[in-house]
């Protein structure tokens, strides 16, 4: 067993080195040993190297530190030490106040709340502590590239645990089709040269040390605060959304009313040109149903039914349907993130402000774009002139092909009955 | 009758003339690529309609080749209109067209014929009462698709005098109209000049232009009658050795 070569290792140590206390600020004698690229012991059936390589310790932000500024387990302890080291507790140097200068403890306490910090509280072994994410001797500050929770690193250090089938199997999350997804999205596309590294990383959307499942009130991606947390980047959407219907209802507390990942997905967001977005023109007609044809939620919140099969019926809707992408679709007249009901002077529906929309298209367009309903119901109330144009032509085309088909019904009968055989005799040429 | 005409079996009259044949292609050819291109838009969920809309290329190219049929019908229709009025055949064949009191009285006669109450059916003339609804049902249909069509086409146009709703009526009666059109062709025209026993399966009438003595003592024998004594009165002179 590898821990027999690490006792031996260590007992050769204790024969040919004088033995002595471990000195509090040094760190030759510990490499003495650990400066050996083979040394290494086996936990859970993995083995786990503790080779210390000195030129990592030199490059990192606790190049200054010595090995017992952390492991102080093993202060004043004789050499080499007997029992296996303890974890490092990170929080004695990274409190609040601390005379080192060490960032302070604010995402300390943040983490011990966070969906991590509690699982490691209850002894999950699969749940990251500080070194899981900012690595051990190698700990680099967040601004160096080299650093594991550098700006563009971060979704390759989540995913080591988060694309792990074993842990993502066991904890019952996404795993490796998410961050898969993610990879593929506008966010992990875009790179954003002041951010130095994709437009939006893991942790730009469900924060740092506070990370919580998205179910808790207080996670940046629950339903009330994932506005914001969006908004934090799209500022200017923000704001609009926020005067929006969606956002209003939201801000109310309306739980079905839209946050923004209902409509544009969540690690898999597209831009709308992207054919695969869920917001692309062919795809809007499908996104806004999934509420606004839901009967439940149409009722609830006494929204207009029959919006979808009137816009399919209209001559955008089957162009939309056969892949036009310039006609229009929900969003072209309703707005994306500035929706309002078409009783608010502002919406983009308002009967007033009709001809303008509708003349995004269609330059010039006069006030006889309001002059009718858009989504067309026909009915003896409303859109009256389809309603009797409907029933006129149902009832002759009915009339005249039962005519025709009479007709030649007895046409062919007469015919059977060989009574067009004429005898005209000198009728013909009378 | 003279001996001249008592053997005739072979001969044949002509019913419709190149020019007119060629009239009858192009809009028969751009009828059915209007109708091809402009159903599978009225009827958008039957399960056959993506296949038409991928057929033709999309549904741009739907859409272009719907306004090309639409340029075509309109460019016969208004060829058809100045033969009609500026040359003498396009001129006699729309007067035999013009509807009459007989129409309506043979229309009876069919009627009688069918219930037993008369032995003979009525002698037609060159255009009997179904030929000349069906044309002046073609004529009026044509206005309205173009008219409708016109305004669904240039629709931006269309609104600065028309109220949204207009729009959607002549969006509606485009649709039925043309519905209409389409289930009188292959129901009513398709019957009586193609399919109806004796015919069957196909008249060459539209192809060669040529209906024989024996379709013309038959279905047309006033005309009939007609062409024959001109003809004999032409003659008479010419057997007397005057000019011809």
């Amino acid at each position: 067993m590898d821990r027999k070569i690490v006792v031996s290792l260590l007992l050769v140590g204790a024969f040919v080195l004088p033995a002595s206390v471990i000195g509090a600020g040094g760190s030759s004698k510990c490499l003495m040993c650990h400066s050996a690229t083979g040394l290494s012991k086996t936990t859970n059936g993995r083995q786990v190297s503790l080779h210390v390589e000195e030129s990592v310790l030199a490059a990192s932000a606790h190049a200054k530190k010595a090995c017992m500024d952390c492991h102080v387990d093993f202060r004043g302890q004789s050499f080499p030490h007997k029992q296996n080291a303890q974890p490092v507790e990170c929080s004695q140097c990274h409190h609040t106040g601390n005379t080192q200068g060490a960032p302070n403890m604010t995402p300390m306490t943040q983490y011990a709340d966070s969906v991590h910090g509690r699982a490691v509280h209850k002894g999950d072994r699969d749940a990251p502590r500080c070194k899981a994410c900012h690595g051990t001797h190698d700990i680099r500050k967040t601004s160096n590239p080299k650093s594991h929770v550098y700006r563009s690193n971060i979704p390759g250090t989540c995913s080591k645990c988060h694309t792990d089938s074993a842990i993502t199997k066991r904890h019952g999350i996404p795993g490796r089709a998410m961050i898969r997804s993610y990879e593929a999205s506008v966010h992990a596309k875009t790179v954003d040269k002041k951010k130095f590294g994709p437009a939006a990383v893991c942790t730009d959307c469900h924060g740092v040390h506070n990370i919580k499942a998205s179910r808790e009130g207080q996670s940046t991606i629950s339903k009330p605060h994932m506005p914001a947390t969006c908004g934090k980047c799209h500022e200017k959407l923000y704001a609009v959304y926020r005067q929006s219907i969606h956002g209003k209802a939201l801000a109310e507390g309306i739980k079905d009313a839209p946050a923004c990942t209902d409509c544009h997905g969540e690690h898999t967001i597209q831009g709308s040109s992207d054919p695969t977005s869920s917001i692309y023109p062919t795809h809007v007609v499908a996104t806004c149903s999934k509420c606004h044809e839901d009967v439940k939620i149409e009722r609830r919140y006494g929204l207009a039914a029959n919006r979808l099969n009137t816009y399919i019926d209209s001559y955008h809707g089957v162009a939309n349907k056969y892949g036009d992408i310039k006609v229009a679709n929900c969003a072209t007249c309703h707005g994306a993130h500035d929706i309002r009901p078409s009783s608010d002077p502002k919406s983009a529906i308002n009967k007033k402000n009709l001809p303008k929309t509708c003349g995004k298209c269609h330059p010039g367009a006069s006030k006889n774009f309001a002059k009718g309903s858009i989504h067309v119901l026909p009915s003896a109330k409303k859109d009256v002139g389809v309603y009797w144009v409907r029933i006129f032509y149902t009832a002759f085309i009915a009339l005249l092909m039962a005519s025709f088909c009479g007709y030649i019904v007895l046409d062919l009968f007469s015919r059977w009955r060989g009574r067009f055989r004429r005898d005209r005799g000198g009728d013909s040429t009378r | 009758m003279s001996n001249q005409y008592a053997s005739t079996n072979k001969r044949y009259f002509e019913r419709l003339t190149l020019n007119q044949r060629i009239q009858h292609v192009i809009m028969m050819t751009s009828f059915f690529l209007l109708v091809a291109t402009g159903l599978p838009v009225l009827f958008h969920q039957a399960s056959a309609s993506p296949a038409v809309i991928a057929f033709f290329g999309g549904f741009a190219m739907r859409s272009a080749l719907h306004r090309v049929g639409a340029i075509t019908l309109i460019g016969v229709c208004i060829y058809h209109v100045f033969h009609a009025l500026f040359t003498r055949r396009g001129h006699e064949d729309f007067m035999a067209f013009m509807p009459n009191w007989k129409d309506l009285l043979d229309a009876i006669g069919m009627m009688k014929f069918y219930f037993g109450f008369s032995r003979n059916t009525p002698r037609f003339d060159r255009y009997n009462f179904i030929e000349k609804f069906e044309y002046l049902a073609l004529g009026w249909g044509s206005v309205v698709m173009i008219i409708t069509g016109f305004i669904l086409w240039f629709e931006e146009q269309a609104m600065l005098v028309l109220p949204k709703w207009a729009l959607d009526v002549a969006a509606v009666v485009h649709g039925y109209e043309a519905m209409l059109a389409f289930l009188a062709i292959i129901v009513w025209h398709f019957y009586h000049v193609h399919f109806k026993p004796g015919v069957f399966p196909m008249s060459r009438i539209w192809l060669d232009g040529k209906i024989s003595e024996h379709e013309m003592k038959e279905e047309h024998p006033i005309e009939y009658e007609r062409i024959i004594r001109n003809q004999l009165e032409a003659n008479e002179p010419a057997e007397t050795g005057a000019e011809r």
